[in-house]
C-alpha cells in the first residue's frame, strides 16, 4: 500500500505542469545531463502550456500539492503559435486568486523553458523545492489522523 | 450622441401611478401596442414585499406594473435568457439587470438587438423581509397594511392603508436605518453603478425638478428609436431637460458613490486580516456550503448549463478543504462578476457571498482597468490572449 | 453604440435551446415537500403543466427564498413519470376508476382494510378527508407513519411528537443541543437558524458518533457506535440544562430511542424540538385522528397484518412506499386489493390493482402545517385529490372540509398568513421514569462496522434523478486503510445475503463507523445503527487486478 513517512518528515510534493515541446524537454534534458533535481517534483506532460486549465491548477492545490509549476515554451515560441500567451494571462488570474484565498505566492509559479534549457528545469526545482521548504506544508493540504 | 430629456406619460392614470411620471411605463405600453417588441418583461406587484416578473404582450399587465418597487429585489437577466432570447423584448432595467444582459450578450446567449433596456437609476432595493421588519419595528406599522413604500432624498417612506394621501408621512433616514444593520442590501450599498449606462435609456427622478417628469438620457441608437416610438405615437411627451438637471444628477450619483466606498470600509472585515487569517475565513465561510447549486442558477452572468465546468469537476466525494465548485465560481467571476448580491440571497447557509465575490473579482477587474456589464464589445478578460492592464497598471 | 455588432449578433440557440423553456409563465407560490420545514417558493409552470422552473421566493417567512438540495431539484422532482387513472393494468377514465374502488372498499370486511398515507404530499383537508373516508368504511387501520411512538408515553408528552417550535425560537436559544442531527444533511434549511444562534451568542453542542465536519458545534460529546452509551448520556444530563434540545423522529425512530429523548427533557429544564421528514407531519398530527387513545395499527404493524394474511386491502394515498423502504414493497404484493392514489407512478403502480391519478402536489389546493406551526397555503388551484377521496366518502366541497379543517386547527376566522406561527405549543410537564434503554444494534461481526443513516429529504422520495444525488457512503481513514482503497475503487456494503457497491468519501469518523445519505439494500432497521460488513468491491479492470 505504499509506505508512509515518518510522522515528523514531511517532503514538500510540487506538482509541475510540462509542455510536450518546450519544457518537458528541457526536464528530459536535465536528467540526460545528469542534473542534480530533487525528487521533490512530479512532473504531468501537456501538449501546449495553453491545455493548462487553471481548473487543474485549482485541484492541484486542493489535492495538497505544495507548490504547482506552470511552464512551456518561451512567448513567441509556442509550438501552437499564441497559446503560452494565453497561459500567462490565467496564470496573472491564478496568481491573483491564490494570493487572495490566502496562500502564499510561492505556491503559483510561471517559468519558460526551451528544450535546451535543462539547466534551468533543474534550477528551478530547486529554487521552488527550498523556498517551499521555507513555507512548510500547504495549508490546503488533508493529512487523515492515525 | 447622449440627448437629455424630461419626459412623461400622455395617459393621466400612468401618469400618476408611475413613479415619476410613467414614462418607463408609457414607452414599454407604446412599444407593446405599435408592435415595436413582441412581449414586455415587468415586474407585478402583489404586495410592496413581492414582486413577480411576467412575460407579457397585454398593454394593460404592464399598465398596472407601474410604479417603482424598492423591496422585491429581483435580477431580470436570467428571465431575458430564457424566456425572451427569441423575441424582441423591452423591460425595465436596473443597472444590474442591464450589465448582467450585457454580459449574457457577449457570451452569445442573447441577441442584444432584440433587447430593449429602458434602464432605471438606482439607489438600491431592500429585502423584503427587512422591509417587514422595518415596517413593525421602527414605523410602528403592521407590516401587512404597508400599501406603498417610497425612497426619495435618501429617506425610505413607508405609506400604510389608513395613512393614505395624508399630508404627514412616515419616513425614516437610509442612513440611519443602515445604521442599524437595516436598509438595502449589502450589495445595493457597495454598488457604484448607479446609473444604467450599459441600458438603451437611463431613467428616473435625479435630475428632473418635477415629481410627475422622468428625467430620460438616451444611450444608444435603439433607445432613441424606442422613444422615439413612444413619441410618435402619442403615449409620451418631452421637453429639454434643463442644464442643472444634468448637473443635479451628477452630484446625486457622486453622493451615493461616495456612501458606497464608505460603506466599503465598514463592510469589508476580510481587508483587516493577515493572509493566513484571510485564508482562514475563506476556509471557515465556504465549509458550510451545502453545494445546493443556487448560486449559479440565478448568476446573472453564469451562461452554462448542466454542463458547467464548476459542476463537472466538482465530486462530492473529495474531501477537499474548499470544494471545486466553489474554487471554480469564484474563478470564472474574477473577471466578470457584478456585484448584484443574488447569490446570497439565495445562498442556504447565509454564506458571504457578496463580500467573498467582491474580493476576488475587484483586484483583477481594477489592475485590467475592466468593468463587466458595460460595453458588450469588451472580451472578458479570461477569454483574451492578450491582457489588457489599465492605465496605473502598466 | 448599438445597432448592427459584427460581432455578436450570432446567436448561439444551443445554448438557449437546451434550458428549460417556457412559453407562457404562471406563477405559483408553492411549498417544497421536501422535509416538515415547507420551504416557500415560486414554480414558473408553462400551459400544459409539464415543464417546471424554480425561482425563489424572497419574501417567504419560512426561508426567505432560500432552499436546500432537494428544493433546488424540484423540477426534477415534478418531473417523473405521471400515474394513470386504470383498473387491473387496463387505463380508464378516472370516473370509472374512482367507481371501481368506492365499489371493492365497500365489499372489504373493514378489519381487512387499511389507509395509509405518509404526510409528505397532502394537504390538511386531504388528510381530513383520508381519515373520515376511513371511518366511513368503519376501518380502524389507518396510519400516517408515527401511531406506534403515542403508545408507552404520557399523554402529556404527545405534543412534543405532535408540535414543533417556531425557528425564532431556534435563534433565540442560548443553549442548544442537536442529538444525533447534523443540521447540513438532516434539515439544511435549520442549519442557518442555529448558525444565527451562534451568532447571537449561543452554544452548540453535538451529542452524535461523528463530529460535524462544518464544525457547527462548539462542543461534541461523542458516542461510542459500539455500545450506544446510554448510561453515559444519562449521566451527563445536566449538559442538557435550560438547553434546547433538537431531534429527529421518522417512521424508523426507534420507540427505546424517543424515550430517552422525552426523559431527558422531563428530568432537565429543557425544550424538545422534534423535525420529521415529512412536510405535512404536523397536520397529520392535528387532523389524522385521535392517534392517542384510539389507535391503531402504525405503518409497519399494517405492513405485517399484509404479510400475515390478515390484511387483505390497502389505500394507499400519495405514498411512495418504495421510499420507506423497498422491502416493503415486497410484502405489499400479497395483497388481494392496492388502491393507489398519487400524482407519480411508483415500484407499486404496475401491481396495483386500481391506480387513481391525482395532482402534483404543487397543484393542490389546501393548506399544511410546516413544523414551526405556521399553517401555509399549498398554492394550487386543483381540488382533484380531494373530490376522488370526499366522492367514496362524504361527499363534501372543498369549502366545506377546509372550513372543518380550520375549526379542528383552532383557526376560527383569522385569515390564514405564512407570517403567523397560527398552531402555537404548550409547554407541559410530565413525568417520565429513568427508562431501561436497550438498544441492542444487530451487530455484523467483530470485525464489522456500524452504518449510521443520514436521512435527508432525498432520502425518503425515490425515482427520477433523486437517486443519484448522495449515492456514496462515507467512510474513516482506517477504513480506507484496511480496505486498500484507491481513489477510483468502489466500496461493498454487505449483509448477510445482500451486497451493495457504492462511491466512498472519507471523512474524520471513528474507525467503524459508515454513514450513508441514501438507502442501502440491506434489511431495514429501525434506531440509528445496524451493523454491516464492507469489502473493497471487485476492480473493474481485470487487467491490472494481478498487478496489486
Amino acid at each position: 500500500m505504499g509506505k508512509r513517512l515518518a510522522e515528523n518528515k514531511w517532503e514538500p510534493k510540487i506538482l509541475a505542469f510540462c509542455c510536450n515541446w518546450c519544457s518537458y524537454a528541457g526536464a528530459d534534458a536535465a536528467g540526460m545531463e545528469r542534473r542534480q533535481v530533487p525528487p521533490t517534483i512530479r512532473v504531468i506532460r501537456v501538449m501546449c502550456s495553453g491545455r493548462i486549465d487553471p481548473a487543474f491548477v485549482l485541484m492541484a492545490l486542493l489535492e495538497g500539492a505544495d507548490a504547482v509549476l506552470v511552464t512551456g515554451c518561451h512567448i513567441g515560441d509556442c509550438h501552437y503559435v499564441n497559446a503560452n500567451n494565453k497561459t500567462r494571462n490565467r496564470y496573472e488570474f491564478l496568481k491573483e486568486f491564490v494570493d487572495e484565498l490566502g496562500l502564499e505566492p510561492e505556491r503559483l509559479w510561471l517559468r519558460w523553458i526551451s528544450a535546451s534549457e535543462g539547466f534551468l528545469f533543474a534550477e528551478m526545482v530547486r529554487e521552488v523545492t527550498e523556498k517551499v521548504k521555507e513555507i512548510g506544508p500547504s495549508p490546503l493540504r488533508r493529512e487523515w489522523k492515525k | 450622441m447622449s440627448r437629455y430629456y424630461l419626459a412623461w406619460a400622455k395617459d393621466e392614470d400612468v401618469r400618476e401611478k408611475g413613479a415619476n411620471g410613467g414614462f418607463v411605463t408609457a414607452t414599454l405600453v407604446s412599444a407593446l401596442e405599435t408592435g415595436f417588441i413582441d412581449v414586455a418583461l415587468v415586474v407585478k406587484k402583489k404586495s410592496v414585499y413581492e414582486g413577480i416578473p411576467i412575460l407579457t404582450s397585454n398593454p394593460e399587465e404592464v399598465k398596472e406594473c407601474a410604479g417603482s418597487l424598492h423591496g422585491t429585489p429581483i435580477n431580470l437577466t436570467k428571465y431575458v435568457v430564457d424566456y425572451a432570447a427569441e423575441k424582441r423584448v423591452g423591460l425595465p432595467a436596473k443597472p444590474c439587470d442591464a450589465r448582467g444582459i450585457i454580459e449574457q450578450a457577449k457570451r452569445r446567449q442573447v441577441n442584444l438587438d432584440n433587447i430593449f433596456m429602458i434602464g432605471l437609476n438606482c439607489g438600491g432595493t431592500v429585502h423584503p423581509l427587512r422591509m417587514r421588519e422595518m415596517a413593525a419595528d421602527f414605523y410602528g406599522l403592521d407590516p401587512d397594511s404597508v400599501v406603498k413604500e417610497e425612497i426619495k432624498e435618501g429617506k425610505i417612506v413607508l405609506i400604510s392603508k389608513e395613512d393614505e394621501g395624508k399630508e404627514q408621512e412616515n419616513w425614516m433616514k437610509i442612513d440611519e436605518l443602515e445604521q442599524k444593520g437595516y436598509g438595502r442590501r449589502d450589495a445595493c450599498k457597495l454598488c457604484v453603478t448607479k446609473i444604467p449606462t450599459s441600458a438603451d435609456l437611463a431613467c428616473g427622478n435625479w435630475g428632473s425638478n418635477d415629481t410627475k417628469k422622468t428625467f430620460v438620457e438616451v444611450l444608444t441608437a435603439k433607445g432613441e428609436a424606442i422613444f422615439k416610438n413612444a413619441m410618435d405615437s402619442g403615449y409620451v411627451e418631452i421637453e429639454e431637460a434643463p442644464g442643472e438637471g444634468i448637473e443635479k444628477r451628477k452630484k446625486v450619483e457622486a453622493g451615493m458613490q461616495k456612501l458606497a466606498e464608505s460603506w466599503k470600509e465598514k463592510l469589508d472585515e476580510i481587508s483587516k486580516l493577515s493572509r493566513s487569517g484571510r485564508f482562514e475565513f475563506y476556509v471557515d465561510a465556504l465549509k458550510n456550503c451545502i453545494h445546493c447549486g443556487a448560486c449559479k442558477e440565478v448568476c446573472p452572468v453564469c451562461p452554462c448549463e448542466a454542463n458547467a465546468k464548476c459542476l463537472d469537476m466538482n465530486d462530492e466525494k473529495d474531501s477537499y478543504v474548499v470544494s471545486m465548485y466553489n474554487m471554480l465560481r469564484i474563478f470564472h467571476l474574477m473577471d466578470s462578476c457584478i456585484h448584484c448580491g443574488e447569490c446570497e440571497d439565495v445562498c442556504p447557509v447565509d454564506i458571504p457571498l457578496t463580500l467573498i465575490q467582491r474580493r476576488f473579482s475587484e483586484r483583477m477587474q481594477r489592475r485590467l482597468g475592466y468593468t463587466p456589464g458595460m460595453d458588450v464589445r469588451e472580451k472578458p478578460p479570461l477569454y483574451e490572449t492578450e491582457l489588457r492592464w489599465s492605465a496605473e497598471e502598466e | 453604440m448599438s445597432g448592427k455588432n459584427p460581432h455578436y449578433t450570432r446567436l448561439n440557440l444551443d445554448g438557449a435551446q437546451r434550458r428549460n423553456r417556457v412559453k407562457e409563465m404562471k406563477v405559483i407560490s408553492s411549498i417544497c415537500p421536501g422535509c416538515s420545514i415547507g420551504c416557500g417558493l415560486y414554480l414558473m409552470v408553462d400551459r400544459e403543466e409539464k415543464k417546471i422552473k424554480l425561482l425563489h421566493r424572497k419574501n417567504s417567512a419560512v426561508n426567505e427564498g432560500k432552499l436546500c438540495t432537494f428544493g433546488t431539484h424540484l423540477p426534477a422532482y415534478y418531473g417523473r413519470e405521471a400515474q394513470k387513472n386504470a383498473v387491473g393494468g387496463r387505463e380508464v377514465e378516472q370516473k370509472e376508476a374512482v367507481k371501481e374502488a368506492k365499489e371493492k372498499l365497500k365489499g372489504m370486511n373493514p378489519d381487512e382494510l387499511a389507509f395509509v398515507a405518509l404526510p409528505c404530499t397532502i394537504t390538511n383537508e386531504e388528510i381530513e378527508s383520508f381519515a373520515s373516508l376511513a371511518s366511513e368504511f368503519e376501518c380502524e387501520n389507518i396510519s400516517f407513519g408515527f401511531e406506534s411512538f403515542f403508545r408507552g408515553i404520557p399523554e402529556a408528552a404527545s405534543y412534543i411528537i405532535e408540535k414543533g417550535l417556531p425557528f425564532s425560537e431556534v435563534e433565540a436559544a442560548s443553549k442548544i443541543i442537536l442529538f444525533f442531527i447534523d443540521p447540513f444533511v438532516h434539515y439544511p434549511l435549520l442549519a442557518r437558524r442555529i448558525l444565527k444562534a451562534k451568532k447571537n451568542g449561543a452554544k452548540v453542542i453535538e451529542v452524535s458518533f461523528a463530529r460535524n465536519e462544518r464544525g457547527i458545534a462548539d462542543e461534541t460529546v461523542l458516542v461510542d457506535p459500539r455500545d450506544m452509551e446510554v448510561e453515559r448520556i444519562k449521566e451527563n444530563r445536566e449538559m442538557f440544562e435550560d438547553s434546547l434540545i433538537i431531534g429527529e423522529l421518522t417512521p424508523y425512530t426507534n420507540p427505546q430511542f424517543l424515550l430517552l429523548m422525552l426523559w431527558i427533557n422531563a428530568s432537565t429544564s429543557s425544550k424538545l424540538f422534534l423535525l420529521k421528514p415529512f412536510l405535512n407531519s404536523t397536520g397529520a398530527f392535528l387532523l389524522g385522528g385521535d392517534f392517542y387513545t384510539k389507535r391503531k395499527k402504525d405503518l409497519f404493524e399494517i405492513i405485517e397484518g399484509i404479510e400475515r394474511g390478515e390484511i387483505k386491502a390497502l389505500y394507499l394515498l400519495e405514498t411512495d412506499l418504495a421510499g420507506v423502504s423497498e422491502e416493503i414493497t415486497k410484502t405489499i404484493s400479497k395483497l388481494g386489493l392496492l388502491i393507489e392514489q398519487n400524482a407519480y407512478r411508483t415500484a407499486l403502480s404496475d401491481i396495483a390493482t386500481i391506480t387513481l391519478r391525482s395532482e402534483s402536489f404543487f397543484m393542490k389546493k389546501g393548506t399544511i402545517v410546516n413544523i414551526e406551526g405556521r399553517v401555509l397555503e399549498t398554492g394550487g388551484e386543483s381540488e382533484k385529490g380531494l373530490r376522488t377521496l370526499e366522492s367514496m366518502g362524504k361527499g363534501r366541497s372543498y369549502d366545506e372540509v377546509h372550513e372543518e379543517v380550520k375549526k379542528r386547527l383552532g383557526l376560527g376566522s383569522t385569515k390564514i398568513s405564512e407570517f403567523e406561527v397560527a398552531i402555537k405549543r404548550e409547554e407541559k410537564s410530565f413525568e417520565l421514569a429513568e427508562p431501561k434503554v436497550e438498544m441492542e444494534i444487530e451487530r455484523a461481526e467483530e470485525e464489522g462496522y456500524f452504518l449510521w443513516y443520514k436521512t435527508n429529504p432525498f432520502f425518503w422520495s425515490s425515482g427520477g434523478d433523486m437517486g443519484a444525488i448522495k449515492n456514496f457512503v462515507e467512510i474513516s481513514p482506517w477504513a480506507m486503510r484496511k480496505l486498500g482503497l484507491f481513489r477510483d475503487d468502489e466500496v461493498e456494503i454487505v449483509q448477510g445475503e445482500r451486497k451493495e457497491k457504492r462511491g466512498f468519501k472519507i471523512s474524520e469518523l471513528p474507525p467503524n463507523l459508515i454513514l450513508a445519505e441514501s438507502k442501502l439494500s440491506i434489511k431495514p432497521f429501525k434506531g440509528l445503527l445496524t451493523g454491516v460488513e464492507m469489502r473493497r468491491a471487485d476492480i473493474k479492470n481485470k487487467k491490472i487486478e494481478k498487478f496489486l
